[in-house]
């Protein structure tokens, strides 16, 4: 349980920074660089961030029940779908965009995609960073 | 069974000998017990039974209900379940990697991350040996991360 809130965490960090950085640039582009913002977009980031977050409950923790390279590429999927439906219901409740406008549809499902595959670099990255912390206590065992 | 224990001239050299109508695997054990103080390992190869050292061993994997030891080239079948491998080789060595393997610390070379959460350890020999998600947090607390 410990486990899974501790992902869960880390998850939101990281899609609340993704979000925050396309969000940045979509109304960069969109809206030009003079547009005002309301402060109800902050809370409708976070509680964005919070919708894809939950999703990730299909994806298995560390020291859960195994499961096999097909499993868990399905549920990466899965949780794919997942975000792109919530993002673009979320989106159009939240007036980011219009299903009129093609360009703005097609900037949000980039947009996802954007943040979808910054999440896996972040998370690849963090494994990285894990493995070379093992692989130099092994160093360290090797020499003891 | 009977065990008969005989007294010995001060000059005559310590000798056990075993009278049975076959050699069962127990039987076998405690002659490897006698023979290597209980350290070395008894697998079997389809040329007979051999004895290593449990450090020889890159990795255990339990493949069709039969366990295989790997060593440099060599592989050999253990007659004990992964389970029990488990309690008889050095803790501060071998580790449990997925459901079907064990893993020697000591022989691998690098570990990187896999895919969905798993880590990959490139063992000394050049094999790879998948460390699934579920062990993954019992390797980091062995190797104190």
């Amino acid at each position: 349980m410990l486990k899974r809130l501790e992902m869960m965490v880390s998850l939101f960090v990281k899609i609340t920074t993704g979000i925050l950085f396309v969000s940045a640039s979509y109304i960069s582009a969109f809206f030009g660089w003079e547009e005002e913002l309301h402060v109800e977009i902050l809370w409708q980031i976070l509680a964005l961030a919070l919708a894809c977050t939950l999703g990730s409950l299909a994806l298995p923790v560390d020291g859960e029940q195994e499961v096999s390279r097909k499993s868990m590429l399905v549920r990466m999927v899965i949780y794919y779908v997942y975000v792109n439906l919530v993002v673009l219901f979320c989106g159009f409740s939240f007036g980011w965009f219009s299903f009129d406008n093609l360009k703005q549809v097609l900037g949000m499902i980039m947009a996802i995609a954007f943040v979808y595959l910054l999440v896996v670099i972040l998370s690849f990255w963090q494994g990285c960073r894990e493995a070379q912390q093992m692989n130099r206590k092994l160093e360290k065992r090797k020499q003891s | 069974m009977k065990v008969t224990i005989l007294d010995l001239e001060p000059n005559e050299e310590e000798e056990i000998i075993i009278k049975c109508h076959a050699l069962e695997e127990d039987m076998v054990k405690l002659i490897n017990q006698f023979k290597h103080g209980g350290r070395k390992l008894t697998v079997y190869q389809e040329n007979g039974m051999f004895f290593v050292e449990p450090e020889e061993v890159f990795y255990f994997e339990s493949v069709d209900q039969k366990v295989f030891a790997y060593c440099q080239r060599e592989v050999y079948q253990v007659k004990s379940k992964l389970y029990e491998l488990l309690e008889e080789l050095p803790g501060r060595d071998f580790i449990r990697v997925s459901k079907s393997s064990i893993l020697n610390l000591n022989q691998i070379e690098r570990l990187a991350p896999a895919f969905g959460g798993r880590y990959e350890a490139l063992l000394k020999n050049g094999e790879k040996v998948i460390i699934s998600r579920q062990y993954v947090g019992s390797l980091k607390e062995k190797l104190g991360v």
